[in-house]
């Protein structure tokens, strides 16, 4: 029987069978965590990528409600008044 | 936001984020096959055998990633984009990054398939695309990644990139290991 060299050390896993269930566990353990994770924080306002569509598709219901208010009130002042600064806006 | 806007989002996270840990599992036992760095854990054809088996694991997460992406309505993601990287409105160069990078292991892993009809030197320099994807996944995930603003999810990302540059590392300055 040949000698072992000197420095032979015995790895700590021999069976691959091991070492596959050890990869997976690993994969399958972040994939939970993260599923996890993320389901709880489902928006993260300090993230690098913000999400552009969701200022210009979504108007938020808070400051909706005002601005039609607004935009009414001026569209009664506009067509009830015959105001000199109304006339020059619509000519122009 | 309905629900299934918000499963697509939890869906295309969890699996970006865990394909790139059994990617980097993938890079690091790829090339610790060279330099024996897994020694302690195993013998090189057990290192040999999880290398293979992580392409089981990699690829459908990365599949279902990209598919989730798809359906993203923020993302904005075409088919095209798959194919044209940089041509994403939103996040242009962060998701141009994960098109290079799936366009990368494509090609690494048809080389690998067709490893028999390609020479040994054409299939390494094939397989050391693999670098580069790794490098431009871990920037696609560094750069677009929402979860990456969390510290602990951050602190593992720089921890395992951090394992691949000193094995690779390792691999530059030590001779080859027999397989």
């Amino acid at each position: 029987m040949p000698d072992r060299p000197r420095n032979f050390t015995r790895p700590l896993i021999g069976s691959t069978l091991v070492l596959r269930v050890l990869a997976s566990a690993i994969t399958l353990t972040s994939f939970g965590g993260m599923t996890i994770y993320a389901s709880e924080n489902l928006h993260a306002a300090n993230a690098p990528l913000q999400p552009a569509a969701v200022a210009t598709a979504t108007p938020t219901p808070t400051t909706a409600p005002t601005t039609v208010t607004v935009g009414r009130a001026t569209r009664r002042s506009v067509t009830s008044t015959s105001t000199a600064p109304i006339t020059r806006t619509k000519q122009s | 936001m309905t629900l299934s806007t918000d499963l697509i989002w939890v869906v295309a996270r969890s699996t970006g984020a865990a394909s790139l840990v059994a990617l980097t599992l993938s890079v690091l036992t790829g090339i610790a096959l060279r330099t024996g760095t897994f020694a302690w854990l195993s013998h090189n054809r057990g290192v040999r055998v999880v290398h293979g088996f992580l392409t089981v694991l990699w690829i459908p997460l990365g599949l279902a990633h990209v598919i989730a992406l798809l359906f993203d309505r923020y993302a904005q993601v075409g088919l095209i984009d798959l194919v044209v990287p940089f041509g994403v409105a939103y996040g242009r160069l962060a998701i141009g990054l994960g098109t290079i990078s799936t366009q990368l292991i494509l090609v690494v892993l048809v080389s690998t398939w067709m490893r028999s009809s390609l020479t040994n030197g054409q299939w390494q320099w094939f397989h050391r695309l693999s670098y580069i994807a790794f490098i431009a996944a871990f920037a696609h995930g560094v750069m677009s990644g929402t979860d990456l603003a969390n510290p602990v999810v951050a602190a593992l990302a720089w921890v395992t990139a951090a394992a691949v540059a000193l094995v690779a590392l390792r691999r530059v300055t030590r001779t080859r290991v027999a397989a």
